[in-house]
């Protein structure tokens, strides 16, 4: 019995699956282990499983956090080992433990990601370049920032969504950004968006519209800048 | 071996990607190295609908069973990845291992509806294969077809080496041997010795070998054999028994929603209920039923390697099935602890297929779905279709009283001897249906959706002599039904009539439709099924271009004793059979379910020594006979 937190990957062969896609082809795998999964009560049950986020397609991870609930007590390393051989090309189970059923959903709990952003240059720049333009976006006091969704149109202020020195690398015809990204008050942004202003703004060579991303380490931070894991809140 | 490696940059930029990165459970991928034949297996459409098709499944798990033989699957690209396919001169791959379609030994394709016939030149064209069978060299593979379509081949006969007739469980195995021993013989004769050895194989047509001929007014005549290895009819490959077929155990799982996403149970082949618009019931004679106890235990195989939580119970007319109650409970019982559920695409129009229905799980999601094709029972009769009015209101009492309230409704226009009397008829069903629920329920909340397509004549069916609608017939009975339609209550769906036109002249074409598909395709035609992409104006031009009235082929009423470019092609059931059933159709004359009544002659079992499997009995101790017109 219990609630399981694990963390998975969503890797490279998986990259283009949407979050939906995902959800089924992750669902499939749990069905295949014969783990004594616990299912939503009701007309359509569906299994009780749930992620720290909803990847969109071109997105990978490592990790991705997700909780299950099974129905009877079984060692983390029997789950490990029934469910290992069934994860499909692209999916690999890194930790689990369990943890507090009373412990916040983790879609509540993260509030600040990691990310890796890859594109092609599409002119070139040397390594010295790429500080000069880091340096500047980093000291600036403030990022304003037209955030464009479906729904309204929204002028922000980026700093504090990215409150650690965005880092970096070109190598080859690729340049390779490092940064984090805190989900506030008045929201956050997507790693598109970074580049975005980093192309707009401050001379990178990219082409805005270009762009791959990993997501990494995954955290709540909380107002001291601290970082929490989800496996903090692991009981056993 | 080369990889045709798609950077992520461009897939990123592509609607679902998803579509070309392979690796899904259960696809298999061997050592091209080790091989002795490859397999290029291709769904001409886009992935979500190609991976939904179970007879490519069988074939793949055929051929990847045998040790020295691989196949992998390669599906039509969508619009915009083929754009960006051919600007950076990337060729058509397949899925699993990224091999170039033309570096394989044979590139098959499943031909399930004519208007895909574009997809497939376009696919030979990014595979870098010549598009007319003659330009083709020993490096190209041997480009084959199965399916349906190749029924009548023609239209498509210049672009493919061999059609595969029938059921090819068994002929796919006797290629692969061809192919391997001709190769180790070290490819003696080329080509032309392949072709030739290949139609040694029953069921196999190489139309290379036929030259068409034509009357001086430009009627078909017929097929002349060119090589003394050509047999001058091509009877189709039919399993006798079907309970031993292998069986797809391991489905691959679709990386992107598809179409029929669920464990797929083949019950049976075949269809005998003789309805005279059907092809398929032609084509997949005689009715070969599995038995309850093999589909469960296949059912369990299929859950345990997949995780699908849905089985799919598939065939020509589910609800038919002799023992599905049976069948039903069984699969319940087997899988009651498991959280699987049973569906079934459609069901027979009466009250005990509601029964049935209360334990499956589809009908519950998406309401009953009926068929009764035809508004009067006079014009059910001339199709044969034994539907009653009684029928469909005790099935739909039932189903009101259980707590439905979606119906279905399917019908045709365009039928035999149809009068505006039956499509009326149409009408008046959907009104007694919404009537009947507004009586049973004391509510007015039903949704009634009335599904009309347009009827367009199949070869080997006893409508094959019928001249299609015209265009603005079409219309005219579309739009009238439409009047007669006035409920809140009640949808009525209908397409564009022009597809019905194209596929038309497609299904009964000869030869010289082949360069009217060529120039359409040159002209940019593709993915023709997708209202999105088809363009009539193009194919009118195509016609134009080829020398073609498309009127010729879709709506000239045909003599019974004209040859037909299909001919040569022969299903089992005979041309005087389906001459009779046409004339009955005339006076609505009904024929019985040979399975449950007398043999109506056909020939299918006798011709090709076979006979009906069924849980009642089948054929056991009927007499067939061959019907023959004096």
């Amino acid at each position: 019995m219990g609630r399981l937190r694990l963390s998975i990957t969503k890797g490279e062969p998986l990259r283009f699956l949407g979050h939906l896609d995902f959800l089924r082809a992750m669902e499939r795998a749990l069905r295949r282990s014969n783990l004594p999964l616990a299912y939503s009560e009701g007309f359509n049950p569906r299994m009780k499983v749930s992620y720290d986020t909803a990847l969109g397609v071109g997105v990978t991870a490592d990790p991705l956090y997700m909780d299950i609930e099974l129905t009877e007590d079984i060692a983390k390393a029997d789950v490990a080992a029934q469910l290992r051989p069934q994860l499909p090309g692209g999916i690999e189970l890194r930790e689990c433990h369990y943890v507090d059923p009373k412990a916040r959903k983790l879609m509540a709990f993260i509030n600040y990601e990691y990310y890796e952003l890859t594109a092609p240059l599409i002119n070139s720049y040397t390594n010295e370049e790429l500080t000069a333009a880091l340096t500047e976006f980093n000291a600036r006091k403030e990022i304003p920032f037209r955030k464009v969704t479906p729904k309204k149109v929204r002028d922000i202020d980026v700093r504090p969504i990215v409150p650690e020195a965005v880092t970096g690398r070109v190598e080859g015809e690729y340049i390779y950004l490092y940064f984090g990204l805190q989900l506030t008050q008045i929201g956050s942004i997507k790693p598109g968006e970074l580049w975005k202003i980093l192309v707009t703004e401050h001379g990178v060579p990219g082409a805005e519209d270009t762009f791959l991303c990993q997501r990494g380490e995954v955290y709540f931070r909380d107002e001291k800048g601290r970082l929490h894991s989800p496996f903090e809140e692991a009981v056993r | 071996m080369s990889q045709v490696l798609v950077s992520p940059f461009l897939l990123a930029k592509v609607q679902k990607p998803a579509r070309y990165i392979g690796g899904e459970w259960n696809s298999v991928v061997k050592d091209h190295a080790q091989m002795a034949v490859s397999v290029a297996l291709a769904f001409p459409d886009v992935y979500e609908v190609a991976m939904s098709h179970l007879g490519l499944k069988i074939l793949y798990h055929i051929i990847d069973a045998i040790p020295d033989a691989v196949a992998e699957r390669v599906y039509a690209p969508w619009p915009d990845m083929e754009k960006i396919m051919r600007e950076h001169g990337l060729p058509l791959h397949t899925l699993e291992t990224k091999k170039p379609v033309r570096e394989y030994d044979i590139f098959g394709f499943t031909l399930q509806y004519e208007m895909c016939c574009t997809n497939v030149l376009n696919m030979l064209d990014m595979a870098g294969i010549a598009i007319w069978s003659e330009a083709r060299t020993e490096e190209d593979p041997l480009v084959i077809a199965g399916g349906p379509c190749v029924y009548n081949p023609e239209p498509l006969a210049p672009f493919i080496d061999v059609f595969f007739v029938g059921e090819s469980e068994e002929s796919v195995v006797e290629m692969i041997d061809v192919q391997r021993r001709w190769k180790e013989e070290g490819k003696p004769g080329g080509r032309r010795e392949l072709l030739r050895r290949m139609v040694v194989i029953e069921g196999n047509y190489v139309p290379a070998f036929y030259r068409d001929e034509y009357t001086a007014a430009g009627d078909f005549l017929r097929l002349v054999p060119l090589d003394e290895a050509a047999p001058r009819s091509i009877r189709k490959r039919v399993i006798a028994d079907v309970e031993n077929l292998p069986v797809p155990l391991r489905p691959i799982l679709p990386h992107i929603e598809s179409v029929h996403d669920r464990a797929v149970l083949e019950l049976f082949r075949g269809c005998t209920r003789g309805c005279r618009f059907c092809q398929a019931g032609m084509l997949y004679r005689p009715v070969r039923e599995k038995t309850p106890e093999i589909l469960v235990d296949i059912a369990e195989e299929l859950v345990n390697n997949s995780g699908y939580d849905e089985i799919s119970l598939m065939s020509l007319s589910s609800a038919d099935y002799s023992r599905l109650p049976e069948l039903v409970d069984m699969l319940m019982a087997r899988f009651a602890d498991r959280r699987v559920s049973v569906s079934l695409p459609s069901l027979r129009v009466d009250s005990f297929s509601v029964d049935i229905a209360n334990k499956v799980q589809q009908v519950r999601k998406s309401g009953l779905t009926f068929a009764p094709e035809a508004g009067s029972q006079r014009l059910r009769d001339v199709i044969n279709k034994g539907v009653f009015e009684d029928d469909l209101v005790q099935a739909c009492s039932h189903a009101f009283k259980s707590g439905w309230n979606t119906v279905k409704l399917y019908f045709m226009l365009g039928l035999p001897t149809e009068t505006d009397e039956d499509l009326k008829g149409i009408a008046d069903l959907a009104y007694l249906v919404s009537d009947l629920y507004r009586e049973l329920t004391g509510k007015v909340n039903c949704r009634i959706t009335v599904s009309v397509s347009t009827f367009v004549p199949k070869p080997f069916t006893p409508f094959q002599w019928m001249g299609q609608l015209p265009l603005e017939e079409m219309r005219r009975r579309q739009d009238y039904i439409k009047g007669q339609i006035r409920n809140k209550n009640i949808t009525y769906n209908y397409h564009d009539a022009k597809t019905s036109v194209l596929e038309g002249v497609l299904a009964r074409g000869d030869r010289r439709v082949a360069k009217a598909i060529y120039e359409a395709w040159k002209n940019g035609a593709r993915f023709d099924g997708w209202t999105e992409f088809f363009d009539y104006e193009r194919w009118l031009a195509a016609f134009a271009a080829a020398g073609i009235d498309p009127a010729y082929y879709a709506q000239r009423h045909r003599d019974p004793a004209e040859p037909l470019p299909w001919d040569h092609i022969d299903c089992g059931v005979t041309k005087d059979y389906l001459a009779l059933e046409w004339r009955r159709a005339q006076t609505g004359a009904l024929t019985r379910d040979c399975r449950r009544e007398a043999c109506s002659g056909c020939g299918v079992c006798p011709l090709l020594q076979v006979n009906v499997v069924d849980g009642m009995g089948g054929t056991d101790g009927k007499t067939t006979f061959v019907y023959h017109q004096r």
